[in-house]
């Protein structure tokens, strides 16, 4: 079996992590080069976020002798994030992997089989625990130096604490998957619970924002207590942290056991599983009924808006910077006091320097994030549709970039007539904003398809490696944040050293984002057309 | 008539998938395409269809150039896989509609077509479920009912006949005889020389990329019968 397992997941990995899966199949060595270091600086972004936060979290208590609060978040927080991830990806990797009738034939046990693709999702949320647990415990080593038991404490944490919350979100996925199977519009439930839970993690986010530092001191007792009646393990993980060996023990009980006894259970009957779980449902009483006919162009957007709205992977991966922006809006609240904090100079300055910030936020949230820069890759086996029929490949490209901007624009628009209500904007900056949201998603729209079309990877098992894993995905973040800081540390220079208003450096951020849109769009349509053609 | 001329497609620089082929379909035939495994009959297809780029030669349906009007050939062209992906998030009458959209189908010509070809390949009560509920053959009846919607004048069928359950195979025999006699024409690739023996007029047989027989077919096998002819080229 050992080999077997081996052989497998060497196979498994190499769809997932390869070089030449990820996107960039060319033999040349500079792209790959290139790549890892995007991944690498996506990590040391994500890192350096995870120790900024632990640094500023040990000043505020630490002084108060109540460091156990940073572990004891760390685990819960990453606790979180494991379990998101596991609702959310764990179908794919375990029930709904595209290899896995390929798979079964061979003769290998089907408990090999669902032991390669548990490791296939463990170190995927591994990964996550290292940027956020690994991270904050290797700065609190540093800040507050190391003992045996904290340190072999914090290694066990990283590695084990994913374990339960893959256990249960494998549990709920499955159980949800189960339940809504034979449901007509089972894929647009799913996405409505995720866009429902993830705004409720906003408003989380936005109470948990709420507590002063005074309030975590005065209260770091009764906080540990409370996350640790919401998730027990933490207040093991804390324990061992401070020297109880037996803590620790059952620290990594209560993680591994679950995972075990989910194992065994899955394993008796694997396949089985796999099929009622892949099951869909069908109907055989239709009966035509005349629809109405629709432009190609028209025709090409249904698809793809539909093809994004019945994926949650899609819609929750692509569509974040809506998030962010929802964030925004409730964290206008706070902002709204920017002006009084800024002593010494002038309220109309103040109100610059807030709209100025407020225009970069949402430039940045507007950017972060793109339909179009997986949506290439996503055609994957049917690209064969798309270029066996008479249609213009500018209108595939332009149907892909509009998508984009058409899901996203709504929730953008509603979020900054919130904050521009909030914060007291005139109607002219006001406007002035929507516009910049509406030039920064087209732009974004057609950069999507530029890196998509640099980077395609058509050989996928699961959606979750091109919307999550690509080179192309990877990219994209990349270029929208050195973009986004680029033009907006250009405008407060403007502001700094030639005095200019915010009006007119939000309207030349405008016309940097209108002009970076041309370019892509020529790009796209003239480059990304020939580019397409080779694609297959 | 679809005119292809020295075709030559390599996938590196050792081996030509196809090389240097020539091939002429005339408005009514049925034309069948056969060879060995990796003989370069996909690649031909996916080539004359505008799937693939080619490095040289020519391919023009009716005097349009595919590599100079693309569109303009493939609105006469219908082409199916062996094995075909579709839309899986959509349902089948939405499939149907889409490709009807994308050749400017007109309602009427749905309203008349849709039922009529669902009907015969029986699958009208399914077309309401997700594609990714079909199976093999229903996923290949779909194909066939969406391109033979928008009345193409040429159908490239790369093995047809595979997956289906032999009433289906017999309902889209009539059909492609029924095309040609309109003055349509069909090219598909097959492995079952029986069925290429008996619906075409006409046969072309490649080997390692290269053409070595073609014609219509009681010259090509000449006395001899299909099978054999097949084993003594190949």
């Amino acid at each position: 079996m050992k080999n077997k397992f081996i052989l497998l997941l060497k196979a498994g990995l190499s769809y997932t992590f390869a070089s030449s899966k990820m996107g960039f199949g060319s033999k040349s060595k500079g792209k790959k080069i290139g790549i890892i270091i995007l991944f690498a600086f996506l990590g040391i972004y994500l890192a350096a976020f995870s120790a900024i936060i632990t640094v500023l979290f040990y000043e505020n208590v630490s002084a108060a002798g109540l460091k156990m609060l940073i572990p004891s978040l760390f685990v819960s927080a990453s606790a979180i994030l494991n379990l998101l991830s596991a609702l959310f990806t764990s179908a794919g990797f375990l029930f709904k992997a595209k290899d896995l009738p390929i798979l079964f034939p061979l003769p290998v046990s089907h408990r090999t089989v669902l032991a390669v693709k548990f490791t296939q999702f463990y170190l995927t949320e591994v990964l996550i625990s290292l940027i956020t647990l690994g991270v904050s415990m290797v700065t609190f080593y540093v800040l507050d130096g190391v003992t045996l038991m904290g340190l072999i404490t914090g290694v066990v944490g990283i590695f084990i604490a994913p374990l339960l919350p893959m256990s249960i979100g494998v549990a709920i996925a499955f159980g949800v998957g189960m339940l809504i199977r034979n449901f007509k519009y089972k894929n647009q439930i799913t996405t409505a619970i995720t866009v429902i839970s993830s705004v409720a993690l906003v408003l989380a986010y936005y109470a948990a924002s709420n507590l002063q530092g005074d309030f975590i001191i005065a209260n770091a007792k009764a906080l540990i207590d409370k996350v640790s009646s919401i998730y027990f393990p933490t207040r093991l993980f804390v324990n061992a942290f401070e020297g109880d060996v037996l803590s620790l023990l059952l620290f990594i009980a209560v993680n591994v056991l679950p995972l075990i006894i989910l194992f065994l259970l899955v394993s008796l009957r694997y396949s089985s599983l796999v099929a009622s779980f892949n099951t869909e449902r069908t109907s055989s009483d239709y009966i035509y009924t005349a629809g109405s006919a629709s432009s190609t162009f028209g025709t090409f957007l249904s698809k793809e808006i539909k093809r994004v709205l019945t994926s949650s992977m899609y819609l929750l991966n692509s569509c974040s910077s809506m998030l962010m922006l929802g964030m925004y809006a409730i964290l206008s609240f706070k902002l709204k006091t920017l002006p009084d904090q800024l002593f010494g100079v002038s309220p109309e300055l103040a109100e610059d320097i807030l709209y100025l910030t407020m225009a970069g936020l949402i430039a940045l949230a507007c950017g972060f994030t793109s339909t179009s820069a997986s949506s290439i890759s996503l055609e994957a086996k049917t690209l064969w549709i798309l270029r066996s029929i008479p249609v213009d490949i500018k209108t595939i490209f332009n149907a892909k970039a509009l998508t984009n901007a058409i899901i996203q624009l709504p929730v953008a628009t509603a979020a900054i007539i919130f904050i521009c209500i909030v914060l007291g904007f005139s109607i002219v900056k006001s406007l002035l904003l929507l516009a910049l949201a509406a030039i920064v998603l087209l732009a974004a729209s057609y950069g999507g398809l530029v890196t998509n079309l640099l980077f395609p990877k058509l050989d996928w098992q699961n959606e979750m490696q091109v919307i999550k894993q690509s080179a192309a995905s990877g990219l994209y973040i990349l270029f929208s944040f050195v973009i986004a800081t680029l033009f907006i540390g250009l405008a407060v220079l403007g502001m700094i050293f030639l005095h200019l208003d915010s009006l007119t450096l939000v309207m030349g951020v405008a016309a940097l984002y209108m002009f970076l849109f041309l370019i892509l769009h020529g790009i796209t349509l003239g480059w990304g057309v020939r580019k397409f053609q080779r694609i297959y | 008539m679809l005119v292809i001329q020295s075709l030559t497609k390599s996938y590196s620089p050792e081996k030509k998938a196809v090389d240097d082929l020539s091939l002429t379909i005339e408005d009514g035939d049925i034309y069948g395409f056969i060879g060995h495994n990796g003989a370069g009959k996909t690649t031909t297809l996916k080539s004359i269809t505008g799937i693939i780029p080619f490095e040289s030669g020519t391919v023009t349906f009716n005097g349009i150039d595919l590599s100079k009007q693309p569109e303009l050939y493939k609105s006469n062209i219908a082409y199916i896989p062996d094995n075909p992906d579709l839309y899986e998030n959509m349902t089948g009458i939405k499939y149907i509609n889409f490709l009807a959209d994308v050749f400017s189908v007109s309602q009427q010509d749905r309203d008349s077509l849709i039922p009529r070809y669902a009907d015969a390949f029986e699958l009208t009560g399914n077309l309401g479920s997700p594609i990714s509920s079909y199976s093999h053959g229903m996923k290949q009846k779909l194909a066939l009912i969406a391109a033979f919607v928008h009345k193409p004048r040429l159908l490239i069928l790369d093995e047809p006949f595979v997956g289906l359950d032999p009433k289906a195979a017999y309902t889209l025999k009539e059909f492609m005889k029924e095309l040609c006699a309109g003055g349509g024409s069909i090219f598909f690739s097959t492995h079952v020389l029986e069925v290429a023996e008996k619906l075409c007029n006409k046969i072309a047989i490649i080997k390692e990329g290269k053409l070595v027989r073609s014609g219509l077919i009681d010259d090509v096998r000449g006395d001899s019968t299909l099978e054999n002819l097949f084993l003594e080229l190949v």
